[in-house]
């Protein structure tokens, strides 16, 4: 099997070693920081966020194969706007850039959280920071989270087969229309499907919300330092 | 023991499972075959309660899966056939880890079954790998590592030598004659019995959701079971 895209891969860099819950939290607060940031800190943001990346040993190649379709609706938005806003052409094109180059910095953030988190930490996280409310059943949360996180790779990777099984038959030489009509239909239905057998796999293993977990998260110092410069970098974002 | 008892399973409007009762004794080890839809993976999903009958009911060890379904999961442990679909973690060690947790079971005896379970199929030097990385064969062996992992009562195998080399299909069969002599019940559901037939003492033909022929597998391939599109073993020809 080929490693699908958005998967976990083991590493010990620091990012990997960095707990679970202050990933997300960095995630979290990078992400509404850069809501306000303008087009210079989004640009600072995202050399960091790509040192970061490739310490963790996520080329920059692998960024860009990955999210390219994200990458062409951000492009097909930016155009839209640009042709759209009342400024002007150039205003609008130049927000338009902004705004997608956010989206971006974002996605690259979420992508290397994904790749340096496993799911099974990403579980934890989550019922920890879900253990505090009242009435909700953090298990199942956290369960549910670290599955969606597994079952993102698994559709890119259907999405693979599926674009394998065309041309394997010469179906590039349709039509581009007829290509997407074919992939989606297909791709859709094998989703269900396998959203299906992965349901079936976890209940076959007697799942219940009354779990225990072989890893425990342990929180250090360094993860508090991580936090820290995560909300400096937002407030920068947010000020500046 | 695991008793059905006049079971049947609709699926898209087509009983895939008619009128089936049969007794599985503790400790046995039961070839479950037939040809392509005839319900052998339907029989094994009520085995494990992923699937509960429209009429008649299934027991295991005197307890309707139906009223207790957890209790059959957690005694019956299940591979399924597409070995691939069944891993839900991100590293070996996590996914083998999986049924341990749900058990509730506390970190050291996690560890422990974990360790154990790899050992059994020989794959300690895979727990660090992604199972994006893992082959075929690789793949079905960590996938009954975390069944035995959780050590049910009862393992119910669907076409466990499926897309094997000679190597992995050598290795699954040792772990799961390995496991019938430790006291567990084995039943395995497949097209090819020549690997089984000298270990099974009972085997199961299903057609068309019904138990057709019920006997030993010496009686059974003496007679042949091309009629129900089962390939006699090199031994009977």
């Amino acid at each position: 099997m080929t490693r699908p895209k958005f998967a976990y891969r083991d590493g010990d860099t620091f990012v990997h070693g960095v707990d679970a819950r202050a990933k997300l939290t960095a995630l979290v607060v990078v992400s509404l920081g850069l809501t306000w940031a303008s087009a210079g800190v989004t640009a600072a943001v995202g050399v960091v966020t790509y040192l970061v990346a490739r310490s963790a040993g996520v080329s920059a190649r692998e960024l860009l194969r990955d999210v390219r379709l994200v990458l062409v609706i951000l492009v097909v938005g930016t155009v839209a706007r640009a042709v759209s806003d009342p400024a002007g052409l150039v205003p609008g094109a130049v927000a338009g850039t902004v705004a997608s180059a956010r989206f971006v910095v974002i996605i690259a953030l979420a992508y290397t959280v994904s790749a340096t988190t496993r799911p099974g930490d990403i579980r934890l996280a989550v019922e920890s920071f879900l253990e505090p409310l009242p009435s909700v059943e953090e298990t199942d949360w956290g369960t549910m989270f670290a599955t969606a996180a597994r079952f993102f790779p698994l559709v890119f990777e259907e999405s693979r087969r599926v674009r394998d099984a065309r041309k394997a038959r010469l179906g590039e030489r349709r039509s581009w229309y007829s290509r997407v009509r074919s992939t989606a239909f297909t791709l859709l239905i094998r989703t269900f499907r396998r959203a299906d057998t992965v349901a079936l796999a976890v209940e076959a293993r007697a799942y219940s919300s009354e779990r225990s977990s072989l890893r425990g998260l342990v929180w250090e110092r360094t993860d508090t330092a991580f936090i820290l410069v995560a909300c400096s970098v937002a407030v920068v974002a947010v000020v500046v | 023991m695991i008793r059905f008892e006049g079971v049947a399973h609709e699926r898209d409007g087509e009983r895939a499972l008619d009128g089936v009762s049969l007794e599985i004794d503790s400790g046995g080890f039961v070839l479950l075959l037939g040809r392509n839809g005839s319900g052998k993976t339907t029989l094994l999903r009520h085995m494990n309660a992923l699937l509960t009958p429209d009429e008649g009911s299934v027991l295991v060890d005197g307890v309707p899966t139906d009223e207790d379904g957890e209790g059959a999961r957690r005694k019956v442990g299940m591979v399924f056939q597409d070995a691939g679909s069944q891993i839900v973690a991100e590293t070996v060690k996590d996914d083998v880890a999986f049924g341990p947790e749900n058990l509730g079971l506390e970190t050291d005896e996690i560890r422990e079954r974990v360790d154990e379970a790899v050992s059994a199929v020989g794959a300690t030097a895979l727990l660090d790998r992604s199972p994006y990385e893992l082959s075929g064969g690789e793949l079905r062996r960590v996938a009954l590592a975390g069944v035995l992992a959780m050590r049910p009562d009862v393992l119910a195998l669907d076409e466990p030598l499926a897309d094997l080399d000679y190597e992995g299909e050598k290795a699954v069969v040792e772990r799961v004659v390995g496991a019938n002599q430790d006291g567990k019940t084995v039943v395995v559901a497949t097209h090819d019995a020549e690997p089984f037939v000298d270990l099974a003492e009972r085997a199961v033909v299903l057609e068309d959701g019904s138990v057709a022929e019920d006997g030993t597998p010496d009686e059974l391939f003496s007679r042949g079971l091309e009629g129900y599109g089962v390939r006699t073993p090199c031994s009977y020809r």
